[in-house]
């Protein structure tokens, strides 16, 4: 809902995202923040930051392909698993960091692709289990293959003079990416390819009955997808100068679809809220696990059972409690409440 | 008056249809003309929708062709059936419940867009301009069945005449040549099937001008209509087809199938 | 004749309404003039693009053997059409009779047959249809021209000669305009001040309407009047809704367009009005009660129905509201105090809730028809609306007002305007002059000498009462004005306004004529009842069962017995009935403007107006009804009688 006497003279302002002057002070307060973030915060709170932005940035490309399409994918840490071990294999023999991250985002992209092509004749829970296999044959081919066992070692990466070889430098980068990747993500979103996904979703018989290729859009979603997953990888592999198969596990991608689902399925701002929310919620189980693992008999079983699976127990009820109270995830509850500051003191329209 | 010749626009040639041993269609022979509105009839489960999901390409007659512009429409996929300009509407509704009625409309001019990934990805510039050209199609729509005030809600939360509406704009958004209507006024009490089978006039008619796209102007010559209500049958078409268990077993203008035998033990029964 | 003594006189230079806008031409050329809201955007028409389609349509109606002087009637919603042909018409000095979009046929042949109009410019197919079927009953009308193309490409309406488009009036109007260059501007020149612009059509609640003509300097005058208390400038942005019909269409739009460059904005279609209404974000209002009672009644449902946050904080900041209206209205200096906590009102609470009504940006808000309840009047003043009440009639369009900056007496209707005179004479009649008054009822010199007399006071058959600080105060029209059989008069309309700001009561009609007694015939607000009976389990099937329920006679009752303490024992309610059914515009039984008809009403419910009188309990009451399709059918209902406790001698 509009402010009162804003008028939309031509379909350009029908269709743009930001209509008033308060929205766009919002916008540009919220990237003066993002870019002076280092200035005010700790090593730590940084290296958070670098691990959510990386976060988001894989999370777009799920929400792309499960979220808008429908695709519903278990498979996602495994695409970034591949964009991380192509970026560092390709670093190793010398191409520039930044060309080998492009690269192994398409590289990821392709395998995606490959991954995909079932999704033309299964749907739903058996789409589900094939992208599990997916992870699954990923991890195998690269341990055997790319020296997925030893991992790779990336160096420091370097853009002109600057080494970035530390959080708040990093930190540009992935801001940087971050900021490109949810522009066309939105774009995506707006055009017909966006509604061309979102009615592969809801619908693919009327999909098909409105031109759309449905096999061709679902691969599509795949590629987009797990090209975001591979950039994502090829980030982290940076950040920690190291690619290694034991941070893209089945663990991970379950991750991942949680981050979709609790965010919001469908939505944009659905990947920001549910990377920041889980990640959040990660790091403070693991604050909080060996402060409750202390309270137990020291040296117990128990203490330690608690202490390394109190994440997992904390992360599986907050997921269960969204899908019952919150199917919508944090971004329609954040709708709902924006809408209903903008009836004020209104109940209803 | 003159009787001009009118031409075939699509042929079905004795197409038979079946799921395991069920024979769903027997030797359908039927000629859809243009410039025409054609009806089908006949009682339940005659195989009605079946004919029309061959034509769409949701389902694949064992035997038979379908010609449509010197094609054979069978074995091809639905998208590729819409985009050689057959549109259709569905008895169940099939609309995207979770989008508003200005998305479900933008999303039938999928065909016509032509921006690629790239210019998607950027979006200002040739993609921003195409969504500005598509977006005043869809308004002209939107004004042509005057469901304005319910542009920007969402489809699920409408009512069932006003849904039906949206798929009827919703199919004319593809431009279609030949339009496909099935069952429209099922569940329309009498106010309802009035306004919607006046829509149904104008878009066969055209407005002739009153409008930037050429293709409400024009109107769709050619309509196949499946419907119950003999009322609204016997109004508009101007050839009536009549099916039962799946085989045609009478077609003429509204007057010989009005008097027709076969037609009154079979389905009528009745007077008109 | 015309007073213009204590007023400047009209502008020279512009002395006529298409003199202005070949001013607005030149002055405001790329400057916004009317704005329409149409396939989901705002389409802007600069006054440069507006002179070229009136001139067009002008210029083509010309070619189709206008004249001038000739009347053109128009019937059709606003847009903009209608005020670019409007505006034309004005150009070749032709006069504009406006007619209701919802008049029936016989209507419409009335006011085409006593307007003597020549063409009839209509908005679309409906209209169309309708000139069709009294075709042969109009045979002056020369030509039917639509503008609004959907459903006019069918052949019956192509080959009829008798029926043509907008666009092809104005196509001939730029030919001529190609061949003849400078006609327009020659013909602008050619309209004198005292050449008649408008035909209004007053309600009929007595007898056949009149046809109120106005000329170009009175409607200019009207307008210098009105800019004196309701300013105007450039780009302030109005909202159309009024018809050409009304007299309020000049005081909205064309005048204030025209001489303050005021847009007039056009919103998407009845149905969006609202939606749009919040787009446009109006400067100006001028309405009836009904408008705003629903308005705010609107206000309170939404704001009720909200979560307990907001609710709370309105009902906190509504009484400081109420006590700063009090300030304005006693116009006394607000303290500083007083000042922070309006600041804090204005936007944690009102603000907020003006723009969700789409009022944020009024300027001032006027009501004129019927004085606005007190109750009303002090809660718009309180959420932060400028609210004025506004005296004045089709026949002379602004006499009294509340003037910004004085004390408003609620219940008033202001103060007599600048260059307005004003004399009462012995029968409370008022009888009023000024600048901007009508020329005459048309082809009706009998009813017009018998309005405005001799030394050019028109008689406005108004019964008001001026105090000493010279606020009118209405009672009631004197033919209104009724008296029982004792002698004692009553105001049947004053106690019908009052009786319907009942929240449960649609309407009411106040019968004591000759009689010993005031009696009432109410109709119930079938909606609020309805629920109502639902929440307190009272089971109904009809309108005409729960009409007649005693819950219902009882919810009725508590509003019969809060009017009846305002007045003197004498013209109390005594007895009332609950009518079975609403009263009906179409049934002839309200004007359009929803005034009573009260001979019509005492023809047709004889029974039950004469029956109230007598013992019985319960009358039975049988009238005929005219379905929308033409079939008619006749309706009884069984009405009961009850009397009202306290009031029996």
């Amino acid at each position: 809902m509009l402010p009162c006497g804003i008028r939309n003279v031509s379909y350009a302002d029908q269709l743009a995202i930001i209509r008033t002057p308060l929205q766009w002070v919002y916008l540009i307060v919220a990237l003066v923040f993002a870019f002076c973030l280092p200035l005010f915060s700790n090593s730590y709170l940084m290296t958070f930051m670098v691990y959510v932005g990386i976060t988001i940035i894989s999370a777009l490309g799920l929400m792309l392909l499960s979220g808008y399409c429908g695709q519903v994918s278990m498979g996602h840490a495994a695409f970034m698993m591949v964009g991380a071990f192509t970026t560092a294999n390709l670093n190793a023999i010398g191409i520039n960091f930044f060309l080998a991250l492009i690269l192994g985002a398409l590289v990821s992209a392709g395998v995606g692709v490959i991954f995909g092509l079932p999704s033309g004749k299964i749907k739903d829970f058996y789409l589900v289990l094939s992208t599990i296999a997916a992870q699954f044959i990923i991890s195998y081919v690269i341990i055997g293959w790319f020296k997925g066992d030893v991992g790779v070692h990336i160096p420091a990466v370097q853009i002109g003079g600057w080494t970035l070889d530390h959080a708040e430098g990093y930190w540009y980068l992935v801001l940087t990416v971050l900021i490109i990747m949810t522009f066309v993500a939105k774009s995506i979103t707006r055009t017909k390819i966006g509604r061309a996904f979102v009615a592969v979703r809801d619908n693919d018989i009327a999909a098909e009955a409105m031109g759309i290729n449905t096999y061709g859009y679902k691969l599509l979603a795949f590629a987009i997808g797990c090209f975001y997953a591979g950039l994502a990888g090829g980030l982290w592999a940076g950040f920690i100068n190291f690619a290694t198969v034991d941070h893209y596990s089945l663990v991970d991608s379950i991750w991942y679809l949680a981050i979709v689902i609790v965010g919001g399925v469908g939505t944009i701002t659905g990947a920001f809220f549910g990377s920041i929310f889980i990640r959040g919620i990660k790091e403070i189980s693991y604050i909080i696990a060996p402060w409750i693992g202390n309270m137990l008999p020291a040296g117990s079983a128990l203490a330690d059972g608690i202490t390394l699976s109190l994440p997992y127990l904390f992360f599986g009820t907050v997921l269960v409690l969204f899908i019952i109270y919150e199917p919508r995830g944090l971004a329609h509850r954040w709708e709902i409440l924006k809408e209903s500051g903008r009836l004020w003191p209104w109940g209803y329209w | 008056m003159i009787q001009v010749e009118k031409q075939t626009k699509i042929k079905v040639d004795k197409i038979s249809l079946s799921f395991g041993g069920a024979m769903v269609l027997t030797d359908i022979e039927l000629d859809i003309k243009d410039n025409e509105i054609c009806a089908i009839i006949g009682p339940n489960g005659s195989g009605k929708t079946c004919l029309l999901n061959c034509i769409s390409g949701f389902y694949k007659p064992q035997q038979g062709q379908i010609i449509y512009k010197g094609k054979n429409l069978i074995g091809l996929p639905p998208h590729k059936i819409t985009t050689m300009g057959i549109g259709r509407t569905f008895q169940n509704l099939e609309l995207f419940t979770g989008l508003s009625t200005l998305d479900n409309l933008r999303a039938a001019r999928h065909l016509f867009i032509k921006s690629g990934l790239l210019a998607s990805s950027i979006y200002f510039g040739p993609a921003h301009h195409e969504e500005i050209k598509h977006m005043r199609v869809v308004e002209e729509i939107i004004d042509f069945l005057e469901i304005e005030p319910i542009r920007n809600r969402i489809v699920g939360d409408l009512p069932y005449g006003l849904r039906k509406r949206v798929e009827l704009g919703r199919a004319l958004a593809l431009e279609p040549e030949v339009l496909l209507v099935d069952e429209p006024m099922a569940g329309m009490n009498l106010e309802e099937k009035e306004d919607l089978t006046r829509f149904l006039l104008d878009i066969h008619m055209g407005t002739e001008f009153g409008y930037e796209s050429e293709f409400l102007n024009r109107g769709v010559k050619c309509i196949v209509l499946v419907e119950h209500d003999m009322g609204v049958v016997m109004d508009i078409a101007e050839r009536i087809t009549v099916f039962d268990f799946g085989r045609k077993i009478a077609e003429g203008t509204p007057n010989e199938i009005r008097g027709d035998e076969r037609v009154i033990n079979a389905y009528l029964g009745e007077e008109i | 004749m015309n007073n213009k003594s204590n007023f400047t006189a009209v502008g020279e230079e512009y002395p006529t309404l298409p003199s202005y806008l070949a001013r607005n031409y030149l002055i405001w050329g790329d400057k916004v003039a009317l704005r329409q809201k149409d396939f989901g955007i705002w389409h802007e028409y600069t006054w440069k693009q507006v002179y070229e389609m009136s001139k067009n349509f002008g210029l083509g109606m010309l070619s189709i053997g206008l004249k001038k002087g000739d009347k053109v009637c128009i019937i059709g919603d606003n847009e903009v059409e209608t005020y670019v042909a409007a505006y034309g018409l004005y150009g070749v000095g032709a006069v504009i009779v406006g007619i209701w979009v919802d008049a029936l046929p016989d209507e419409v042949v009335y006011y085409l047959t006593d307007s003597e109009s020549r063409f009839a410019i209509v908005r679309d197919q409906e209209q169309v249809d309708k000139m069709l079927t009294i075709k042969n009953k109009v045979p002056q009308i020369e030509k039917v021209i639509w503008w609004e193309p959907k459903g006019m490409a069918a052949p019956e309406y192509k080959n009829n000669p008798w029926i043509m488009g907008f666009n092809d009036v104005s196509e001939l109007g730029r030919k001529y305009d190609q061949e003849h260059p400078g006609t327009f501007e020659e013909c602008i020149k050619q309209v004198l001040p005292s050449d008649s612009a408008n035909m209004y059509y007053t309600s009929g609640t007595t007898g056949a309407a009149k046809g109120v003509v106005r000329s170009h300097s009175a409607q200019i005058y009207m307008r210098k009047l009105l800019n004196l208390y309701y300013p105007l400038n450039l780009g302030d942005d109005c909202h159309s809704m009024i018809q050409f019909a009304s007299i309020g269409e000049p005081i909205t739009g064309s005048t204030a367009n025209l001489l303050n460059g005021a847009v007039i904005n056009f919103p998407e279609s009845p149905d969006t009005t609202e939606v749009d209404l919040r787009e446009i974000a109006p400067r100006f209002h001028s309405l009836t009660p009904r408008f705003y009672e629903e308005i705010a009644s609107k206000m309170r449902v939404r704001i009720e129905s909200a979560g307990a946050l907001k609710r709370w904080v309105f009902n906190l900041m509504l009484p400081i509201g109420y006590k700063v209206a009090q300030y304005e209205i006693e116009n006394r200096p607000l303290p500083v105090w007083w000042r922070i906590l309006k600041w804090i009102a204005w936007w944690t609470a009102f603000r907020p809730n003006l723009d969700k009504c789409g009022l944020l940006k009024i300027k001032y808000c006027t009501n004129s028809g019927f004085v606005l309840g007190a109750h009303t009047f002090r809660f718009y003043r309180a959420i932060g609306i400028d609210m004025r009440e506004f005296y004045a009639s089709t026949e002379i369009p602004i006499i009294a007002t509340h003037v910004k900056g004085h004390n408003i007496k609620v219940g008033s209707l202001g103060e007599i305007v600048v260059s307005v005179e004003v004399r009462l004479a012995d029968n409370g009649e008022l009888y009023i002059r000024g600048p901007h008054l009508f020329d005459e009822y048309y082809r009706k010199p009998d009813k017009t000498a018998s309005a405005i007399d001799s030394n050019g006071w028109y008689h406005s058959g108004d019964a008001v009462y001026i105090d000493d600080d010279g606020y009118i105060f209405y009672i009631d029209r004197v033919t209104e004005l009724a008296s029982l059989s004792s002698g004692q008069k009553y105001s049947p309309q004053g106690i019908e306004a009052q009786m319907r700001f009942g929240a449960y009561i649609k309407d009411c009609w106040i019968l004591g004529e000759g009689k010993d007694y005031v009696t009432a015939i109410i109709t119930i607000d079938f909606d609020s009842v309805s629920k109502w009976a639902e929440r307190h389990h009272v089971p109904f099937t009809t309108m005409i069962d729960l009409s007649q329920k005693d819950e219902v006679a009882n919810l009725v009752l508590k509003d019969i017995i809060r009017v009846n303490s305002g007045l003197p024992p004498a013209t109390r309610i005594k007895k009332f009935a609950i009518f079975h059914k609403e009263f009906d515009p179409d049934e002839a039984e309200l004007t359009r403007s929803r005034k009573l008809r009260r001979e019509y009403m005492y023809k047709k419910y004889k029974d039950i107006a004469d029956g109230i009188y007598s013992d019985n309990d319960v009358i039975q009451v049988s009238a005929e009804f005219s379905y929308a399709d033409g079939t008619k059918d006749i309706v009884t209902a069984n009405v009961k009688i009850r009397k009202v406790p306290g009031e029996q001698e």
